[in-house]
């Protein structure tokens, strides 16, 4: 896994609990490195999952929910990041395809042996459904990223998640439906 | 832990995640400058491969506008510099063979053309090359295509085929040379076979003239005697002496038929010299006017000889015949090759009188089928397919050069677009058919009236 994943979690949690917290993390997850990671650099997945519970033990919150909102997080770093692949997309039905066709096309020109997951795409009657295939169980990572992206092109958009195969979170399908205006007056009342 | 603590060992952390960053940096540049050597060095080979080709190699975008010209490229066109210049200044481009030159173009697909089974080259083709002397040549060019980027690049692969054509031209004048010499003792005996019975004729001719001449002398000194009054019984006596001597009766029968012999044999002689006299005109590069029928009237008095003592010909010629347009001293060549192989095959196969050549014209109105059948052995159907090939025989080494039949399938395909057909079973002979278009003056005139305007 590339180590700006890595680099993004310490940074979200130094800068939302502490420093000493982000040290705890680290010192709890007994990481070969230390936590010295560099976002250029690949690491073992299984050491983000170690991270993640040390820093659920630490917090007392759930680990799917940390996870999730650190997905949420990292879309924010990626536009602020790599503001290219945004540009000509106006809404998060455009623009969550191109992750599979186009980012993850440039990301392995740079790192060719970068293992991604896998994102397929189908849209019927204005509704998306976009398949997330993994080898590591990160589809709470995804869910994060989503759901941040639909906030951040601000559509009506009702995400809706199935998990599938073992249910281990290596393969779900997330469900994008648009909310018809009715629709928003009726859960506004 | 102390904020002091903490921060050190934030700091620490840092540190150890630059240091790395740094060797990754390290580690990339060192991959980077191997891929670029990597890299060069293909380029170097490739350019070296492409340089160093015996054949010319350019390539030239849509517009036709060169952007590379080998080595080789520019000796055959006697250029230093080809890039910037068109594709169209290399060759003598007419509307016809100008979309060859960009054939591949139009049907140039994107980079999922190498899944496609079709493919993207066409036949290599003739063109007339232009040096920068303005001398043209014949080339060969073979024209691939593809894409880089999106833009779409042919690649012209080409041969200057001036010394090809030079040997192929002696080859051919070797070929006619080795149909002359093998014909030719058969003509001297055709011709000497007349000659002789001429000979004998005139010498009969001779001999009855001296003793013609003796009685007329005795008539005109029987005429004398009569007006001067003079006896005549001795002249009378000597008239019936003479007159036994000479044998009229004989002469009056005989006269006839030897002057008609000789006639014949005189008409006969002036065949096998016409027909020798059309067959050895010089070969003309320019088409004209050709009568087929007529041609193989020639070529069988011609190759008399050869098929006299192995088989009867036997001649079905469309009366309705119209004269088709072709290289005629070529399409002699044809007549005399097929009908020398038909004597060959026959000959072999065949006891002595007993081989049988039937040679039919059958004119359509726009062509002309010509059918050579033979009772030889036939071809075994395991080389059917291969008679045409330049250099295949079934002979033994030093008794043919295989030429013959590859002669006869690129004057009557490439050099006439006819067509030629051999249908043969083993045991029941071969029939070769050959078909042949035919073009009017009027129709070639309007063709070369277009061409020039183009």
């Amino acid at each position: 896994m590339k180590g700006i994943v890595f680099t993004e979690l310490i940074e979200m949690v130094e800068a939302d609990l502490g420093i000493e917290i982000a040290d705890k993390m680290i010192r709890g997850a007994e990481t070969s490195n230390e936590g010295a990671y560099t976002a250029v650099g690949t690491y073992d997945h299984a050491e983000l999952i170690r991270l993640v519970i040390s820093l659920s033990e630490e917090t007392g919150v759930p680990v799917s929910e940390l996870v999730r909102s650190f997905g949420r997080y990292l879309f924010t770093r990626f536009h602020v990041l790599y503001p290219q692949f945004f540009t000509g997309s106006d809404s998060a039905i455009d623009f969550l395809p191109m992750v599979e066709t186009y980012i993850h096309v440039e990301v392995r020109k740079l790192y060719p042996d970068a293992e991604l997951p896998s994102f397929d795409c189908q849209s019927n009657d204005g509704v998306m459904r976009m398949t997330y295939s993994s080898k590591r169980p990160f589809a709470d990572l995804a869910e994060g990223l989503i759901l941040a992206c639909v906030d951040h092109f601000k559509d009506n958009i009702e995400v809706s998640r199935v998990d599938l195969g073992e249910q281990d979170g290596t393969n779900a399908c997330f469900v994008l439906t648009p909310i018809s205006d009715s629709q928003t007056n009726q859960a506004a009342e | 832990m102390s904020s002091l603590e903490l921060l050190e060992r934030r700091l620490m952390r840092e540190r150890a995640a630059r240091k790395e960053a740094e060797a990754l940096l390290d580690q990339k540049s060192r991959e980077v400058y191997e891929a670029n050597q990597q890299l060069r060095e293909l380029a170097d080979h490739t350019k070296a491969i492409v340089e160093t080709a015996a054949e010319g190699i350019i390539t030239y975008d849509l517009d036709g506008v060169i952007r590379s010209f080998n080595r080789s490229a520019q000796r055959i066109f006697q250029r230093e510099l080809g890039e910037g210049l068109n594709v169209r200044d290399l060759f003598e481009v007419t509307p016809v063979n100008e979309s060859k030159l960009f054939e591949c173009s139009i049907i140039a697909r994107g980079p999922d053309a190498a899944d496609d089974d079709e493919p993207l080259m066409p036949e290599p083709v003739e063109f007339i090359g232009i040096r920068s002397t303005g001398k043209t040549f014949v080339s060969e060019v073979s024209i691939s295509c593809t894409t880089i980027g999106e833009v779409a690049i042919s690649t012209a692969l080409i041969r200057d085929l001036s010394r090809r054509k030079k040997l192929e031209a002696r080859l051919s004048q070797a070929q006619k040379m080795e149909s002359v010499g093998q014909l030719a003792s058969g003509i001297a005996h055709e011709i000497n076979t007349p000659i002789q019975f001429i000979g004998n004729n005139i010498q009969f001719l001779q001999g009855a003239f001296e003793d013609l001449g003796g009685l007329l002398a005795l008539f005109e000194q029987l005429v004398d005697a009569v007006e001067s009054g003079a006896s005549t019984a001795d002249l009378l006596q000597s008239i019936e002496q003479q007159r036994e001597i000479a044998d009229l009766s004989f002469l009056r029968q005989e006269f006839p038929g030897a002057i008609e012999q000789s006639m014949e044999g005189i008409e006969h002689v002036a065949k096998i010299v016409r027909a020798m006299k059309e067959f050895s005109q010089p070969a003309s590069k320019n088409a004209s006017s050709f009568d087929l029928n007529r041609a193989v009237e020639n070529a069988l008095a011609v190759s008399a000889s050869q098929y006299r003592d192995v088989a009867t010909v036997e001649t079905a010629l469309d009366p309705n015949g119209q004269s088709l347009i072709g290289l005629g001293g070529q399409l002699n060549q044809v007549l005399l090759n097929v009908i020398s192989n038909a004597c060959e095959a026959v000959s072999e196969h065949c006891e002595p009188g007993a081989g049988k050549i039937q040679i039919s014209t059958c004119f359509s109105d726009d062509s002309v089928e010509l059918r050579i059948q033979d009772n030889g052995p036939g071809i075994p159907p395991e080389i059917i397919d291969r008679i045409f090939e330049p250099f295949f025989t079934t002979k033994a080494v030093g008794t043919g050069t295989g030429q013959g039949l590859a002669f006869v399938y690129d004057v009557i395909v490439n050099k006439h677009e006819g067509t030629i057909l051999a249908q043969s079973l083993p045991g029941q002979g071969t029939t070769l058919m050959i078909t042949l278009p035919i073009t009017t003056i009027s129709e070639l005139k309007r063709r070369q009236h277009a061409n020039s305007l183009a």
